[in-house]
């Protein structure tokens, strides 16, 4: 993809966003026609190579078009990490004949999702009790899933549970037999994400829908590879965030005047600025570090998506505080572009591994011999 | 290079050797061939990705969903014949 074509997508997602992020955010939906427009181009899982139908740009370039998008709509961006992670499974889990079947779908208009979390299995992924249990030509799939992002728009899921003595990826149709949606009503930020719980009564699909076509990998191998892309994603989707704050900040501090002078020449002010400035920077420095080992295919990539996570989420939120602060009054209606981002950048530090789970990674990465 | 001289090249000797520099360089110890490196706490679920992509890059393979089982990680010998099959499989298709 060229600079010029990448301008023309992005300058695209920028029309049809337009002002109608807080709209989208109220209403708890984002609008069928704006999924199927930018799935269609390829934009909701933009790496899917181009030999499966897809866009095939790089981490890095599918990092920018994440914070561009991010900057505008984290629910948006929400489905595009949603979309996007579940294409990565298939291409690292699934074989040739899996990804010939399902990647062109989804790089042509299907939305996908992934679903881990359970009730009883949050950060504690090994407590998992979802089942996919073979059943001759057929697997047999039984489950709860918890807060599965961009679930209300998918088409297809990939659910990850107990196979065997290990576990699997299998690939369900979210129009197949048993399965069962519950939207949750509204979620602290990103609400227009489409969050759902996803139930599955004996829901019962062709063995080839088990990724690899067989499973009893490893749960924390497995878990940690598919969410090194969900992981830079929303590392990109916070860069995102502080784009914004850090616009609304700078231009409400020069335009605002208090005490006879633009808020900008308080220093109170202005260390908020050079916070949310600075928090802005470093995530997007994280984030470009952790592409460049995405395309680079470097063995420290796995570390480098959890560090960028970390750093990108923690970022945020303090970068939207800051803005909420200096934004005051003018921020405080619920559904304004810097409320969202405070709303929204929360969350980021619980999704995908929370903060602390991030934490313990790290800790345990540094320690290591 | 052609496909034969490669599959010369990368002996198991050569393979053991590889990934047990790797390993030191890491983990700041060169574990015997048939040592269990998960039992012996050497290795978390991030650096057995690393590792993954290590042999994948390294080999010019693709380790895909089957595969990705502890087991074939747990020790070097494991990695070995994980690499080797891969990369008959591979030359077959």
């Amino acid at each position: 993809m060229t600079p010029e074509e990448f301008a023309q997508e992005t300058t695209l997602i920028g029309e049809l966003v337009a002002d109608q992020a807080d709209a989208w955010d109220e209403a708890e939906s984002l609008p069928a026609e704006l999924l199927r427009k930018l799935g269609q181009r390829g934009l909701l899982c933009a790496q899917v190579p181009v030999a499966f139908g897809g866009l095939g740009i790089s981490s890095e370039l599918n990092g920018e078009l994440t914070a561009v998008s991010g900057s505008w709509c984290s629910s948006l961006r929400s489905v595009m990490t949603s979309s996007g992670m579940a294409a990565w499974a298939i291409q690292r889990l699934g074989n040739r004949q899996q990804r010939e079947d399902y990647l062109p779908q989804l790089a042509n208009g299907q939305i996908g999702a992934v679903g881990f979390s359970e009730r009883l299995a949050g950060s504690d992924l090994a407590a998992m009790q979802t089942q996919i249990r073979p059943d001759g030509e057929f697997v047999i799939v039984d489950g709860l899933k918890c807060w599965m992002t961009a679930a209300a728009y998918a088409d297809l899921l990939i659910i990850i549970g107990r196979y065997d003595d290990g576990a699997a990826a299998v690939a369900v149709p979210a129009n197949a037999p048993g399965v069962a949606l519950e939207r949750i009503p509204r979620p602290l930020g990103c609400r227009a994400a489409g969050h759902a719980n996803v139930i599955l009564r004996s829901v019962r699909l062709p063995a080839a829908s088990v990724l690899g076509y067989c499973g009893g990998q490893s749960l924390p191998m497995l878990v940690t590879a598919i969410l090194a892309y969900g992981r830079i994603s929303v590392a990109w989707g916070c860069v995102g965030i502080l784009r914004t704050c850090l616009n609304a900040v700078t231009q409400h501090a020069r335009s605002r005047t208090q005490f006879g002078k633009p808020l900008a020449e308080h220093q109170l002010v202005a260390r908020h600025i050079a916070q949310v400035y600075a928090a802005e920077q470093v995530a997007t420095r994280a984030c470009e570090h952790a592409s460049r080992c995405w395309d680079s295919r470097s063995p420290e990539m796995a570390a480098a998506a959890v560090l960028a996570k970390y750093v990108s989420s923690a970022n945020a939120a303090q970068g939207s505080a800051s803005a909420m602060q200096v934004l005051a009054s003018a921020a405080s209606r619920d559904t304004s572009a810097v409320a969202r981002a405070f709303r929204d950048a929360k969350l980021m530090e619980i999704i995908e591994g929370t903060h602390e789970i991030c934490e313990l990674m790290l800790a345990r990465h540094a320690l290591t011999p | 290079m052609t496909a034969n001289q490669t599959e010369e090249a990368i002996t198991p000797e050569k393979i053991r050797s590889d990934i047990q520099e790797f390993l030191t360089t890491k983990i700041e110890v060169a574990p015997e061939v048939e040592e269990d490196l998960f039992s012996s706490g050497l290795i978390t679920s991030l650096f057995a990705l690393e590792l993954v992509t290590y042999i994948e890059k390294t080999y010019g393979i693709e380790i895909n969903g089957v595969d990705l089982k502890l087991n074939n990680f747990r020790t070097i010998n494991a990695m070995i014949g994980l690499v080797r099959r891969i990369r008959a499989e591979e030359n077959v298709e």
